[in-house]
């Protein structure tokens, strides 16, 4: 039996991989809410962050938060096709539209690890214009920047970069609940202190129940 | 009629394969338990070991713990193309009809051994079958001294999630061939003098097979165990 289990958790509420049950933190920021709303103003997002910062969580709440309707198109960098804007627009809509090959209108589309795409793919978007409504690429790489000439077209840009004590805290609040005394404060500062990023941060605990719980 | 049958053993004892013959030394079962737990609270780690330190036999005792219960897929890499995507990995393993539409395993444990030198790009993709839940966790196996280039984004996934075999004593040489002999054909002192004229647990295990089958060959009474003067003699 699992430290988890003990306490009475099917899962591991130290799980690192992104997903939708747990709160984000970020300095008091409301990025979720920021990113959504610029996303409806028809505003393109650059969210920049390096890894274990949140950013793929952060997509796939946004994308819960749409209800997964299939206006959202999510691509990753890393996918064997190429970004294909085109495609991607014929795609989107109903059954009918895509039956007969009808571009949908107002797509927003996801690029995950968008510095690794083509500059030629990720901003041939300029021909498509008029079907999408916005555009949120997310980056790994903090040096990434939005191209000469494209720049006026990213109106909203986001680093996370400040994972703050307080965010520590109430990571720790979410995840174990009511059970959030087994880890005490002045361990949870220390394991702070240590760690880099929200991910580090949440493998660390991860250890400390492993060692301290399990029986 | 076989060799091994001749000393009532059902197969050959000094096949190195860790498929076929699942050895366990106890000083590993802490790691194992370790390994286990990483398996089953959605993690990726990393085992590591020199040569015959038993990383293979180490992941395949995980999958026959976890067996039936939980989905699984172990691979060898050495047997792929470098530049193999995960994704057709992912569906060879399903059902015509769901390979067809592209329906991926979902929740399903990766073992992936012989892990080096691949495509970053492979490690990059199995990122996303982790992160969307396809893949439930995974155990990356190789070898202590090899250059493998697994990118950062995994390596942030796995945090200090290593775990590290030590290598093969003399000691785990022997208790692992006599666990598998059943006191039959040899005893510890015989091994104890087959080890010391090997060099490591392949030539060991080698050693050990061609004395066995050459007393095989040579006499009709297995009812007593090998003399200690014959497999000295072998070993001239």
């Amino acid at each position: 039996m699992t430290w988890y289990n003990e306490l009475g958790y099917k899962k591991n509420p130290f799980s690192i991989k992104p997903n939708t049950k747990y709160k984000l933190f970020f300095d008091d920021k409301d990025v979720l809410g920021l990113i959504k709303k610029s996303l409806e103003a028809n505003h393109n997002v650059l969210l920049k962050g390096v890894y274990g910062t949140g950013k793929t969580t952060i997509l796939k709440q946004i994308i819960k938060l749409y209800g997964g309707k299939r206006k959202i198109f999510y691509y990753n960098a890393f996918s064997k096709e190429e970004l294909n804007y085109d495609k991607i627009i014929k795609n989107a809509g109903n059954i009918f539209s895509r039956l007969f090959k009808i571009k949908s209108a107002e797509v927003i589309v996801f690029v995950d690890e968008a510095h690794k795409v083509p500059i030629s793919q990720a901003f041939s978007y300029k021909n498509h214009e008029n079907k999408i409504k916005s555009i949120l690429f997310v980056s790994s790489d903090t040096s990434f920047i939005i191209p000469k000439g494209f720049e006026q077209d990213f109106q909203v840009i986001i680093n996370l970069d400040n994972f703050t004590q307080k965010d520590a805290i109430n990571i720790v609040k979410d995840r174990l609940g009511e059970s959030q005394d087994i880890i005490p404060h002045n361990a949870i500062i220390e394991l702070y202190n240590k760690s880099y990023t929200p991910r580090d941060f949440i493998l660390s605990c991860e250890s400390y129940c492993k060692n301290n719980i399990l029986s | 009629m076989s060799w091994y049958k001749k000393f009532q053993l059902s197969r050959n004892p000094f096949l190195k394969n860790p498929k076929i013959n699942a050895d366990l030394i106890v000083k590993d079962i802490p790691k194992l338990k370790d390994l286990l737990y990483y398996v089953e609270s959605d993690s990726i780690v990393i085992v590591r070991g020199e040569k015959n330190s038993g990383k293979t036999r180490f992941a395949l005792e995980v999958l026959n713990t976890i067996k039936p219960k939980q989905k699984n897929l172990y691979i060898d890499l050495k047997h792929y193309n470098k530049n193999v995507d995960i994704e057709d990995i992912l569906l060879s393993v399903q059902p015509m009809h769901r390979r067809l539409l592209k329906l991926y395993p979902k929740n399903i444990v990766l073992i992936i051994d012989n892990a080096f030198n691949f495509n970053p790009k492979f490690y990059h993709r199995l990122q996303y079958f982790y992160d969307q839940e396809y893949i439930k966790s995974a155990v990356i196996i190789y070898k202590a001294d090899e250059l493998v280039e697994i990118p950062p984004s995994i390596m942030s996934r796995v945090g200090s999630k290593y775990i590290d075999l030590s290598n093969m004593t003399k000691d785990s040489a022997i208790k692992i061939v006599s666990n598998r002999l059943k006191g039959k054909i040899f005893n510890d002192e015989h091994l104890d003098v087959i080890y010391s004229k090997s060099k490591g647990f392949e030539d060991f295990l080698s050693n050990c097979e061609k004395i066995a089958v050459h007393y095989a060959n040579s006499r009709k009474d297995f009812s007593r165990k090998i003399d200690i003067h014959f497999i000295r003699r072998m070993l001239i």
